[in-house]
């Protein structure tokens, strides 16, 4: 069975059995270290299944002209916790979200294995029925084997 | 035989309730059964420690008998588990925490063998609060204080006790399987022993008492559960709005070893080999599996007996007799029939699936047999038209002498030896039959349902022996001779209503028909799901090379739980095996030479497959797990295969070809013990089902804990 989480350095990615849609991603990171005076952002990309982007029509997510791209403000952690989470609404239902931490300024990639530590709150759909058989998982970084 | 010495059986549901309670209960009854020969059974449902009880039960002689369960309560399941084993004439049911007097069961046993027409029940006493088992056993059995102290319960109900000659509880099946926990099996067993025609009798003389020990009531415990709760009112409303006798239809779980087919098939047959297989093969693939299926062979020159021994069944008999005629051969079958109903069923013929099943939902008080209407098609196209019955009475027969569709019968076999198909005739033995039936009193209900398909092809009697079929008719017509008076004429059109036909279900819609037509006129698609351990291993071995695709679901990595999987052309051989391994399946099927595309309906994805077959394990996981304490449920994936669970969970493995997959299923008492335990485990994917999911509240409760409890969490 494919994997639906995989992380790789900074970057997460959401992959969604080819019969679902995600509705909700709800993202919580434990504490964000090395980064000193920076601050943070992160980059969200959302695909269909065509494979076309659908990043545009999320609520809670901004076009920075600077970055040129959409980005979320990073919500903050306290030491050894869990963050508030950061939830993302799809309008176009994705198949595929990802999420990249990036120190601003400097857009240099945030730490190693950020997500390591990380747990999504992910409600999708089952395409079949139509948007009426709702799922809902949550995915542990800390679980994840890195392949 | 055990049977012929055994007397009276007395079975007492239990679990988990204490045994010196149910030490006296047994006592006392052991000690009631006067000069009768009594058998006391506990029949244990589930209890978690079972050890202690058998050796006590068997150091009283009393009978033990355990039944595995998933922790839920059925007083029903219970007793009838306990009558599965139990050999006595009379059969009384009884719970753990009712001591009887010394006469009762002696005077109980004697009334219904005296009169097997009774069915009795008692009405319990209860003992005040000082009287618990404890003081009971202290002091013994105080007759004479408990008739003192005792107050009779004041409840309209069956009260704690029914008694019935065992015939009657074969008959209608025993009680009702459907019902959880406990509250209204009783009453809905002894109406049904009314509707099949007991007389009910409260027993009602000092020589038969039952005392209820007193215990904190259980009750108001069971009320203040959901699930108690929903199953109570399930239970009512079975108690309320089925009107059925007969129960345990299609599959009677606890059936005791001597109980008889329900039904027997009767079918008589000369020279029809090639359409005797499919007519036999469309019987096994019935939804109710509880008949024999009796083969009069009426001198057939053809294969006929290995046609018939093909199958291998030993609920098939086969019976040959020089040839004699229709009437006889159908007599000779009611005199060899075994079951309490015979369904008559033509060797050139098919019975729709639901057949069986559909006849008892329409017999109650009164009722001695149901029909339908049929359908035939042509035996090389494929072509079908609907033939509605009437209803039957003497109003509606009169008409043309005609009765409803022979091969869609089913009445009580008694009535059939009795009143015997008239071997004078050469054709149309059936509508005589049905106008001397009607004469005589017997009730046939209508079903409103398509019950057989009937093959049109050249060699029918009513094509080849139209004009006997005819004269046959017109003859018995002349039964009813009285009509020539006006009296006579209105009194039946009275009789007739005001309506000759009913709705018939799928009738304007008999393309749903087409995967019970034979093999040789339809493709069909079989997709099934369950155990097919009880097949022999080369039987299922076969069967499972005929599938497109088969996930085997395992439960540890060892023992196989279930098969799922699809069959691309399946024969209606295929769909009996199915039936008789009792597995779930549906049939989809289309005409050989249509322009759809069947196959390309069977999803041929592996992943997608084993996905669908998990997230169904996962629903009978929710239904079967979920209770009142636990409300949340894990389905956690990608896990390694040697994780294991216990106490809140499965572990499950799923194949499909080289593709394998192990799940976990998990209960939970809310989604944030739930949420503790992906991060405690380390489990990276988990699909949440019941309580909802707050990712603010959830992520706080685990902070909380991390502050209280360090970094584990």
């Amino acid at each position: 069975m494919s994997q639906i989480l995989i992380i790789e350095e900074n970057r997460v990615k959401i992959s969604m059995p080819d019969a679902e849609r995600i509705r909700q991603v709800s993202l919580s990171l434990k504490s964000v270290t090395g980064v000193e005076e920076k601050s943070v952002a992160i980059v969200v990309k959302a695909w269909n299944a065509e494979g076309n982007s659908v990043t545009d029509s999320c609520k809670g997510v901004y076009y920075s002209t600077i970055l040129g791209e959409m980005f979320a403000y990073y919500p903050g952690t306290p030491d050894d916790a869990y963050s508030e989470p950061l939830t993302l609404e799809f309008v176009e239902a994705p198949t595929e979200v990802s999420f990249e931490l990036l120190t601003w300024p400097g857009r240099e990639p945030v730490g190693k294995a950020m997500f390591g530590g990380s747990a999504l709150f992910v409600e999708s759909y089952d395409v079949a029925s139509k948007g009426l058989s709702t799922r809902n998982r949550i995915l542990n970084g800390g679980g994840h084997k890195f392949r | 035989m055990i049977k012929e010495t055994i007397d009276v059986s007395v079975v007492i549901g239990f679990s988990n309730w204490g045994l010196a309670r149910l030490e006296l209960a047994v006592r006392s009854i052991q000690a009631s059964f006067g000069g009768l020969r009594g058998e006391v059974i506990v029949s244990d449902y589930g209890s978690h420690s079972f050890e202690d009880t058998r050796e006590l039960m068997e150091s009283l002689g009393a009978r033990y008998v355990y039944t595995a369960t998933d922790g839920t309560w059925s007083r029903s399941r219970a007793l009838n588990a306990g009558f599965a084993v139990s050999s006595g004439s009379v059969l009384v049911s009884t719970d753990a925490d009712m001591v009887f007097s010394p006469e009762s069961m002696e005077t109980i046993g004697s009334w219904i063998l005296d009169d097997p027409s009774l069915c009795l029940l008692l009405q319990c006493r209860d003992l005040p609060e000082q009287w618990t088992d404890a003081e009971i056993d202290r002091v013994g059995y105080q007759w004479d204080t408990f008739e003192r102290v005792s107050r009779l319960r004041p409840r309209w109900g069956m009260g704690g006790m029914m008694a019935v000659p065992r015939e009657v509880f074969m008959r209608i099946r025993g009680l009702d399987e459907r019902m959880h926990t406990y509250g209204g099996e009783d009453i809905d067993f002894a109406t049904r022993a009314k509707r099949a025609g007991q007389r009910l009798l409260w027993v009602d003389d000092e020589r038969v008492r039952m005392y209820h020990m007193w215990h904190a009531p259980t009750r108001e415990t069971h009320s203040k559960s959901v699930a108690a709760t929903n199953a109570i009112e399930f239970n009512k409303k079975i108690v309320y709005t089925d009107k059925t006798f007969v129960r345990n239809t299609p599959i009677w779980a606890h059936r005791p070893a001597d109980a008889g087919p329900l039904v027997t098939v009767a079918i008589s047959t000369f020279n029809r080999a090639n359409f005797l297989a499919e007519s036999i093969s469309s019987v096994l693939c019935q939804t109710l599996q509880d008949f024999e299926i009796v083969v009069v062979d009426d001198g057939s020159t053809d294969n006929t007996r290995q046609i018939v021994e093909s199958f291998d069944d030993r609920r098939i008999r086969y019976f040959f007799q020089e040839n004699a005629g229709i009437a006889a051969a159908r007599n000779r079958a009611a005199d060899e029939a075994r079951g309490y109903y015979t369904a008559v069923h033509d060797d050139d013929d098919l019975m729709t699936p639901w057949r069986l099943e559909k006849h008892f939902e329409h017999i109650a008080a009164g009722t001695h047999g149901s029909f339908g209407s049929f359908v035939n098609f042509d035996d090389s196209t494929g072509e079908m038209k609907l033939f509605a019955s009437k209803i039957l009475n003497d109003g509606t027969i009169i008409d043309s002498g005609g009765a409803p569709g022979h091969g869609t019968w089913l009445v009580e076999t008694d009535i059939i030896r009795r009143l015997r198909y008239d071997e004078s005739l050469s054709s149309g033995v059936d509508n005589n039959l049905a106008l001397r039936m009607v004469r005589s009193g017997v009730a046939m209900k209508h079903s409103g349902e398509i019950m057989m398909l009937r093959r049109v092809h050249d060699g029918q009697i009513t094509v080849s022996d139209e004009s006997v079929q005819k004269t046959s008719a017109r003859q018995t017509r002349q039964l009813f001779s009285y009509i020539t008076t006006k009296w006579g004429v209105d009194k039946l059109g009275a009789e007739r209503g005001p309506k000759d036909y009913v709705p018939i279900r799928l009738g304007k819609n008999l393309d749903t028909l087409v995967p019970f037509l034979p093999d040789s006129l339809v493709q069909r698609i079989a997709v099934f799901r369950g155990s097919l351990e009880c097949l022999p291993h080369e039987v299922r071995r076969r069967l499972l090379e005929r599938c497109a695709h088969f996930v085997v679901e395992r439960q540890d990595e060892d023992s196989v739980v279930r098969y799922s999987g699809a069959i691309v052309g399946a024969s209606m051989r295929d769909l009996a095996l199915l039936r008789r391994a009792g597995v779930e399946f549906e049939v989809s099927g289309e005409l050989i030479g249509s322009d759809e595309g069947m196959e390309e309906s069977v999803p041929n994805d592996r992943a997608a497959i084993t996905e669908a077959a998990v997230r169904q394990a996962f629903r009978d996981f929710v239904e079967q797990a979920g209770d009142e304490d636990y409300s949340s449920f894990g389905l956690v994936r990608r896990i390694a295969p040697d994780r294991k669970v216990s106490g809140i969970g499965w572990t499950r493995s799923f194949t499909c070809g080289d593709l394998k997959e192990t799940v976990l299923f998990l209960r939970f008492t809310n989604s944030v013990e739930a949420f503790k335990a992906q991060i405690e485990n380390d489990w990276t994917e988990m699909e949440l089902l019941g309580d909802a999911i707050e990712p603010a509240s959830l992520l706080n409760e685990l902070n909380i804990s991390r502050r209280l409890f360090g970094a584990s969490l």
